[in-house]
């Protein structure tokens, strides 16, 4: 291994160098991420910032209203750009009285609330820009879409404010100082998905006894209609009055909404769609028709009934206006209307030779693209033409921004003018004014930057963290003490416990950014670098782990479940042996740990499975905590454990019972194969059919032992009564044979005499070897005899046969041919009884065996055993069967008046049998052939 | 002249047994059972015990086993018991041979001879055994120097292949040969598989020194092993 590796000073470095380049990572990431929107794709050079967020186009737009309303109080004001207190104004059509301004303010009881109120409206408008945050547009699609009426007395309005518009406890105490109808107020921010915020509920006077829901669509009316409700009803109206006029059902669309909501079709004298449409109108027209020649602003709009609304009206005009005319001189926002009259109202006045200037060329519009931004929108009333650079991005949702200025215009004074508005940013770098939008030009610029800098610092940065991580991985594991690849504690661990550990720690992570979300802030940043910086830690660790194990080629080890299957599949053969072990003793201990294993798998493929629910469910924005500590998940987590524990208890259960059976089946064996006395132990899990089993099989094998013993024993009694009784005729039988013998020796002179002698001596000699034989063939076949089991060697064995046979055989004419093998074979028996076969056999050829023929002797091997065979021709028929031959007693001529008991071959087989060979005569006409076989062993 | 005791609880049996003792010239006395047995040799002198082992009031073996207590004389039990347990503990209680019922008397007969020359002619096999060239082994004495061979005193005739296959036993008592090991030794040669050659000479050789040839007590078979001189 190269020195450099084993340094510890360098893996520090490594491992420094490792930390602060994921913190550089992480830092250069949410950087990029949150300018990415400013940095056009392949562009060196910011996007337009009106498209990069929805902010400035949306404030454009908002001024140009406030520029709109702005000029609607214009009326009001002098050519010095002052409140001409002195103006009058008409309060109500019916009385057709009309009071000056200054008369009006005179009995105000604002106090400048209204000022007050309408700055803090600004504030919040201008606040909710900063803050990125879209203008509070309020939609009237909402109509169509949901409408929450609650029905009590008179009318209630629902009022839906899209985004954040917080309406503070403040802010709603001063609504209802200007409320006089306002009966309910609450907010209620459940409802609505798609990003429609707060709301507020009002209860408004009623039109015509019906109750409908209006929607604002700016946030300036949507002010006004907070402090001056019965602006909305009007509005509305008209709404419906220009929206019948127009060709298509789309754009009656609001009409159609209104002639719904206020007139019942169930109602038999309901109005039609027509008769409606006339109604409205007319009221319309009424209202204009009736009014004087000098307009009353909003009159349009809002018609005062008393006194006292006149005089909030034009409370309200007042402060307001001198609001706006503060804030319009505090802009980059510019606005210049200039009409015939020589009336000229501007907040820039050395603009408006640049703009025209711009208008009239055209051409360098488009350079101002690539520029600071400059947009502006200039109509000319008299030629009927307008020119504009704003974008369709800039202008956003207002239409057309021409068509608006027209508008303006012509709702001010009928006269020709010129008019135009726009946003001048060209002082960017020695800043005209610091407001909302030089703010937002300036942070868009910078976030360009930071995103610039972050993708470079995000290159570099990755390819650090790349690179000490390599080296960690190539120097991971080295061990000092024993100079080689080694592993840490919690290497250790298993790869699925380090895999959880791992994923809660990405959860903590994930945690984090769904908070950064909320939070985007300088500080935030770093913080959260940092954090994620040492959750790294712990990935890496979990990493550098897997590296090690691989380099010390640990394969399937490190894996519980790999390692666990492994040895399933592997040992498969395996686990029987286990349960035979476990069945000797009292302790089950490879069936447990078997078990446990297997319970140790179910757990972790358990936690798999929630882990991959949870990560899929991660997009549904809810974490494991999340989820384990709502009621779900606790009755979640609950029923898992339930089914873990009853998984548990049955596996428990199937492995006692398995472990029972096969106790049952290996003692049963047992018994089967001798061992009696063996008594199956009492198991569990074998349940109560499996207890009265063994109980049986006990029993049965304890019957068994008896039944074997009282065999035995008969064989046994049997065998000493035989031997007893022919204890007992031996004795009288010496008797005999002595006194025959003795009568022999007398010499008696009789023939006769002597032949009757010769008859009972014969008989008593074959009384003799009938009872010998008798003992013998009677403990040959109960098996009683003692063995003396010894390696022999066949040849050998019927060598000496033969020569003791020899002499026999030549008296009887018989010639022997022995054919033997040259190799030596050895059997196990006891030798003087397989010499007591043979001897039975060749006493069976000598006595039955035609004379003068040949008797055939052979030894051979087949497969695995040693099979002798003797043949010979029989001098008299046989008539018999093989098997009647070897019973007791039989012998080849029935008539048995020759010598022999008959036992010979009966006791030949037993002896045989009793040895562990076979025994077998076969009969061919007169060809009597018997053939003895015995296992064959091989020469230790 | 000796006198042999005789005594079985079945008189017929023992009276056929002194008839034939007092026709090869010995001098009987009877008894029924076992302490009449020990009180006449107590008694009496007696020169041969024979005595059957099922009998009341003193069995035989218990028999044999006070007599062994007081003298040595050869003692030949009779049983109609034909176990070889029975005879090994009939030898080993005292006993020197074991009769089964029903015996050829001729057979008991050249017992009770063999015995009686065996225990009269004391000092002559064992005194011999230290020389060289003699090999003892209880009644059968072979002296290579003169090429000699006696069971019991008598002398009996050998071949010389008889007479080297007996040597090459006798010069190993409790060594088992097989036959083609003898074979080998003896003519030496590499011995062919079907010759019955050792076993003929061995049964020849045993009917000449032994009793009862078919039960030996020098020359063993070892039934699948070979032949064996047994240590007597």
């Amino acid at each position: 291994m190269k020195q450099w590796k084993k340094s510890g000073f360098l893996k520090g470095i490594f491992l420094v160098t490792f930390f602060l380049s994921v913190f550089v990572d992480t830092v250069a990431g949410m950087a990029m991420i949150a300018c990415g929107k400013y940095a056009s794709p392949g562009k060196e050079k910011p996007k337009d910032f009106f498209t990069a967020g929805e902010e400035a186009n949306v404030l454009l737009d908002g001024n140009i209203r406030l520029f709109e309303e702005y000029m609607q109080i214009g009326s009001l004001i002098t050519e010095d750009g002052e409140i001409d207190y002195d103006k009058k104004i008409l309060v109500s059509i019916l009385d057709e009285k009309s009071y000056t301004i200054r008369e009006l303010l005179k009995n105000s009881t604002s106090e400048g609330e209204a000022a007050e109120n309408f700055r803090n409206f600004m504030e919040d408008f201008l606040k909710h820009s900063e803050e990125g945050k879209s203008y509070p547009w309020y939609t009237r699609r909402a109509l169509h879409t949901d409408i929450r009426v609650i029905l009590e007395d008179g009318n209630i309005f629902q009022f839906q404010s899209p985004n954040v518009v917080s309406l503070t406890n403040r802010k709603i105490e001063n609504m209802a100082k200007y409320q006089k109808n306002m009966v309910a107020l609450t907010t209620d921010t459940q409802k609505y998905k798609e990003n429609l915020g707060e709301s507020i509920v009002l209860q408004l006077p009623a039109l015509d006894g019906e109750k409908f829901v209006f929607y604002a669509r700016s946030a300036y009316e949507g002010y006004l209609i907070k402090y001056f409700p019965e602006y909305a009803g009007w509005y509305f109206l008209d709404q419906a009055v220009s929206s019948y006029e127009k060709k298509d059902n789309a754009g009656r669309d609001d009409f159609y909404n209104i002639y719904g909501k206020l007139q019942d079709k169930k109602n038999p004298n309901h109005l039609s769609e027509k008769a409606f449409y006339e109604m409205i109108k007319k009221s319309k027209e009424e209202r204009f028709n009736t009014l004087p020649e000098e307009k009353i602003p909003w009159s349009v709009h809002l018609l005062p009934r008393t006194m006292e609304e006149a005089r909030k009206y034009v409370t309200f005009l007042v402060e307001t206006y001198q609001e706006l005319q503060y804030y319009f001189t505090h802009s980059n926002f510019f606005y210049v209307y200039e009409n015939s009259q020589g009336f000229f109202l501007t907040n820039r006045k050395n603009l408006w030779q640049d703009v025209k200037k711009e208008a009239e060329q055209g051409e360098s519009s488009k350079k101002a693209v690539d520029a600071d931004p400059f947009l502006y929108a200039f109509f000319d009333k008299k030629h009927d033409e307008g020119r504009t650079n704003f974008t369709k991005e800039s202008f956003g949702m207002s239409g057309n921004v021409i068509e608006k200025l027209k508008y303006i215009g012509d709702n001010y004074k009928s006269v020709s003018y010129q008019i135009a508005v726009g946003l001048d940013l060209r002082g960017i770098r020695s800043a005209r004014y610091e407001d909302t939008f030089q703010q937002q030009y300036a942070l868009s610029n910078q976030r360009f930057q930071m995103f610039g800098q972050g993708k470079s610092a995000l290159a570099f940065s990755a390819c650090l963290t790349l690179f000490c991580f390599l080296m960690l991985a190539i120097m991971g594991g080295y061990v000092q003490e024993i100079d080689g690849y080694g592993l840490n504690w919690y290497d250790r661990i298993f790869l699925e416990v380090q895999l959880v550990i791992g994923f809660v720690f990405l959860e903590m992570i994930w945690w984090m950014l769904k908070l950064w979300n909320k939070a985007a802030e300088a500080g935030f940043i770093l913080l959260f670098g940092a954090a994620i910086s040492v959750l790294a830690f712990f990935v890496l660790g979990i990493l550098l782990s897997m590296v090690k194990r691989q380099k010390l080629h640990l394969g399937i080890r490190y894996s519980l479940v790999l390692f666990f299957l492994s040895e399933v599949v592997w040992h498969r053969m395996k686990v029987r042996d286990w349960i035979a072990q476990a069945k000797r003793r009292a302790a089950f201990l490879p069936v447990r740990q078997k078990y446990a294993l297997l319970l140790f798998a179910e757990v972790s493929v358990f936690l798999y499975g929630v882990g991959c629910l949870v990560f899929v469910k991660l997009d549904a924005d809810i974490t494991l905590s999340m989820f384990l500590a709502s009621p779900a998940g606790i009755i979640c987590a609950a029923l898992a454990g339930m089914f873990l524990v009853a998984i548990f208890l049955w596996q428990r259960q199937a492995f006692l019972r398995e472990e029972a059976e096969w106790l049952m089946i290996e003692g049963t064996k047992r018994i089967l194969e001798g061992d009696f006395a063996y008594q199956i132990p009492d198991v569990d899990g074998a349940g109560l059919r499996g207890a009265e089993l063994v109980r049986i099989i006990n029993q049965i094998g304890g019957a068994l032992e008896q039944a074997v013993e009282e065999s035995v024993r008969n064989e046994r009694l049997k065998t000493e009564l035989i031997a007893n009784v022919s204890h007992d005729i031996k004795t009288p039988l010496t008797s005999v044979i002595n006194y025959v013998d003795l009568m022999k020796r007398e010499q008696v002179g009789n023939e006769t005499v002597r032949k009757y002698l010769d008859v009972l001596e014969r008989k008593s000699l074959r009384l003799k070897t009938l009872i010998e034989d008798l003992v013998e063939a009677s403990k040959a076949s109960s098996g009683v005899m003692e063995l003396e089991i010894q390696r022999l060697d066949f040849n050998e064995l019927i060598r000496q046969t033969n020569g003791e046979f020899d002499d026999r055989f030549e008296e009887c004419n018989l010639e022997l041919i022995s054919d033997l093998p040259d190799e030596v074979f050895y059997f196990e028996g006891d030798g003087r009884r397989v010499f007591r076969i043979l001897e039975n056999l060749y006493n069976n050829t000598a006595k039955y065996a035609m004379e003068h023929t040949r008797v055939y002797v052979s030894l051979k091997k087949e497969q695995e055993n040693l099979v002798f065979a003797m043949k010979n021709i029989s001098a008299s028929k046989l008539n018999i069967t093989p098997e009647e031959l070897t019973e007791r007693f039989v012998r080849g001529d029935r008539s048995r008046t020759t010598e022999g008991s008959g036992l010979g071959l009966s006791i030949a087989k037993s002896l045989t049998e009793l040895m562990g060979g076979t025994f077998v005569i076969e009969l061919d006409g007169d060809l009597f052939c018997v053939k003895v076989c015995f296992p064959v062993i091989d020469e230790d | 002249m000796s006198t042999v005791l005789v005594c079985d609880d079945d008189r017929e049996i023992v009276e056929a047994i002194a008839i034939y003792l007092e026709q090869d010239g010995y001098q009987v006395r009877k008894a029924y059972d076992g302490e009449e047995a020990v009180r006449i040799i107590d008694k009496e002198a007696i020169d041969l015990l024979i005595i059957d082992v099922m009998m009341p009031k003193l069995g035989g073996v218990e028999a044999t086993f006070r007599i062994r207590d007081k003298c040595n004389i050869p003692i030949i039990i009779l049983s109609a018991k034909s176990e070889d347990q029975d005879k090994i503990f009939g030898l080993r209680v005292g006993a020197d041979d074991y009769v089964t019922k029903p015996f050829n008397p001729q057979e008991l007969m050249a017992r009770v001879q063999s015995q009686l020359r065996r225990s009269q002619v004391l000092s002559g096999p064992e005194a011999s055994a230290g020389r060289r060239g003699i090999y003892v082994n209880g009644g059968l004495v072979i002296n290579d120097e003169k090429k000699s061979v006696s069971v019991d005193g008598e002398s009996v005739r050998l071949t010389p292949l008889e007479y080297n296959i007996l040597l090459l036993l006798m010069k190993h008592p409790g060594m088992t040969f097989s036959s083609r090991q003898i074979y080998e030794t003896i003519w030496d040669e590499q011995a062919f598989g079907d010759d019955n050659v050792v076993a003929v000479h061995i049964r020849h050789i045993r009917e000449k020194i032994e009793i009862n040839p078919k039960k030996p007590k020098y020359l063993q078979v070892v039934w699948g092993v070979g032949y064996r001189m047994e240590k007597v």
